[in-house]
């Protein structure tokens, strides 16, 4: 009776025992397993993602590589055949008293003149050679102030000068080609009679902001746009968002809207 | 009112607790529509019934005065290792979400342990009572303490699906 009593104890024991390791190997078993599955899924992620901004750069860098192109030939070519028209035109001798090809000549010479500067300014605008020698700061300064130049739009900028573009990364081409395309838009699309710009340069961290009075986008707008065959500018600006790792925010405060591009510390740029 | 002698004995609640338990699980698997085993997870709780049916109509009574059914208890505690197995087998299958630590991640892992402890516990109770009174009460402590560990898993997965 004892030893019955005993045996039973011992099974007792033992079946617990037993039980409870091998649930416990299985549970092990399962959290290991998810865990490196979970491992493998997020490393797959990133390697997508990695992927996905490399050919968000390379699309950046043949854009900017074609506007150089562009802007090139346009400056050198086309501008070049412009003057030499304009020097031909002043070779032209007109008989005294002809009035009417007078008024002719001056509004040839009028025209090619325009010519000459609507190309110089496409040209400096596809690729601004002020980015380039006076760095990012100077660059959004004077774009600015040529955007609203001869309208009744007026535009501010208080710029942090404690940054400083050297070497000209892409990041701040990309910075400079956001700007822009905001820019333009606020004069296209939300009328604004004041814009106001502003950065920070704070622990290595650069935050822009873009104020205007008009009729901005707000954050739904901007996401439900941005990815649509209407909003290239904004699949642009978008993807360069993407590229510098950064935040773009809209939003409304008092009749004003506000623009934020945040790129965040360490704030490396793309050499 | 005083309860009839014959029923005068809280060792039926045991029972009835095991079959309500066993019920309210198999709902719970068979809400969480994994697509694993979908047919045997049918029929599980079919072969409960048989089993209860059998049981208490030929081998054992239902309203035991002395004793809970250990039978019962041992075969509800199978069948909920079958359920804690095959939700494992089928999570391990399956594309890991972000968060593996899920609510009921932590209602089966609570239910498993509580199973594997008492598993034999269930299974030689009636024995033991007979054989070995003493040390089957004391055995009542490891159910309460792995019934405490089950009870704070279920409210690890409560709080889990609150904050979902």
């Amino acid at each position: 009776m004892n030893q019955v009593g005993n045996d039973i104890r011992l099974l007792l024991v033992v079946g617990i025992a037993a039980m409870f390791l091998l649930f416990a190997t299985i549970l092990l078993i399962f959290i290991f397993t998810q865990r490196k599955k979970l491992q493998y899924q997020q490393s797959l992620h990133s390697l997508k993602e990695s992927q996905q901004l490399q050919l968000i750069e390379a699309s950046v860098r043949s854009e900017e590589t074609e506007r150089h192109r562009i802007a090139e030939e346009l400056h050198n070519e086309v501008g070049a055949l412009l003057s030499s028209a304009k020097i031909h035109f002043h070779t032209i001798r007109l008989p005294e008293g002809d009035k009417y090809n007078l008024t002719m000549y001056h509004k040839g010479t009028e025209l090619i003149d325009e010519s000459i500067k609507k190309i110089r300014g496409i040209s400096h605008s596809l690729h601004s050679h002020i980015l380039q020698s006076f760095g990012l700061n100077e660059a959004i300064k004077h774009f600015t102030e040529k955007l609203v130049s001869g309208s009744l739009i007026t535009a501010t900028t208080a710029l942090d000068y404690n940054y400083i573009t050297t070497d000209l990364p892409q990041s701040d081409i990309s910075i400079y080609r956001i700007i822009q395309e905001l820019l333009n838009n606020i004069l296209k699309h939300a009328h604004a009679s004041e814009i106001h710009i502003t950065s920070k340069y704070e622990n290595e961290s650069l935050t822009f902001n873009i104020i205007h009075n008009g009729k901005g986008l707000t954050q739904e707008t901007f996401e439900a746009l941005r990815y649509t065959s209407d909003g290239m500018g904004l699949r642009n600006i978008q993807n360069r968002i993407n590229l510098l790792k950064a935040d773009l925010n809209f939003y409304k405060s008092n009749d004003l809207f506000f623009i934020q591009i945040y790129l965040p510390k360490p704030y490396h740029p793309i050499p | 009112m005083i309860i009839p002698p014959a029923y005068n004995s809280n060792n039926y609640l045991y029972n009835v607790h095991s079959v309500v338990r066993f019920g309210l699980f198999t709902i719970f698997y068979l809400k969480l529509n994994q697509p694993f085993l979908v047919w045997i997870k049918k029929v599980v709780p079919i072969l409960f019934v048989v089993f209860f049916i059998i049981n208490f109509g030929y081998y054992e009574s239902f309203f035991n005065y002395s004793q809970f059914s250990s039978r019962l208890l041992a075969v509800e505690a199978f069948f909920m290792l079958f359920y804690v197995l095959q939700y494992y087998l089928f999570k391990i299958n399956e594309n890991v979400d972000v968060n593996i630590f899920t609510p009921d991640f932590w209602i089966t892992s609570g239910l498993g342990i509580y199973m594997v402890i008492n598993f034999f516990i269930f299974l030689l109770y009636n024995e033991l009572s007979h054989r070995l009174e003493t040390f089957a009460i004391s055995l009542w402590n490891v159910h309460n303490i792995s019934f405490i560990i089950f009870n704070l898993f279920i409210a690890k997965s409560l709080y889990e699906s609150g904050r979902q």
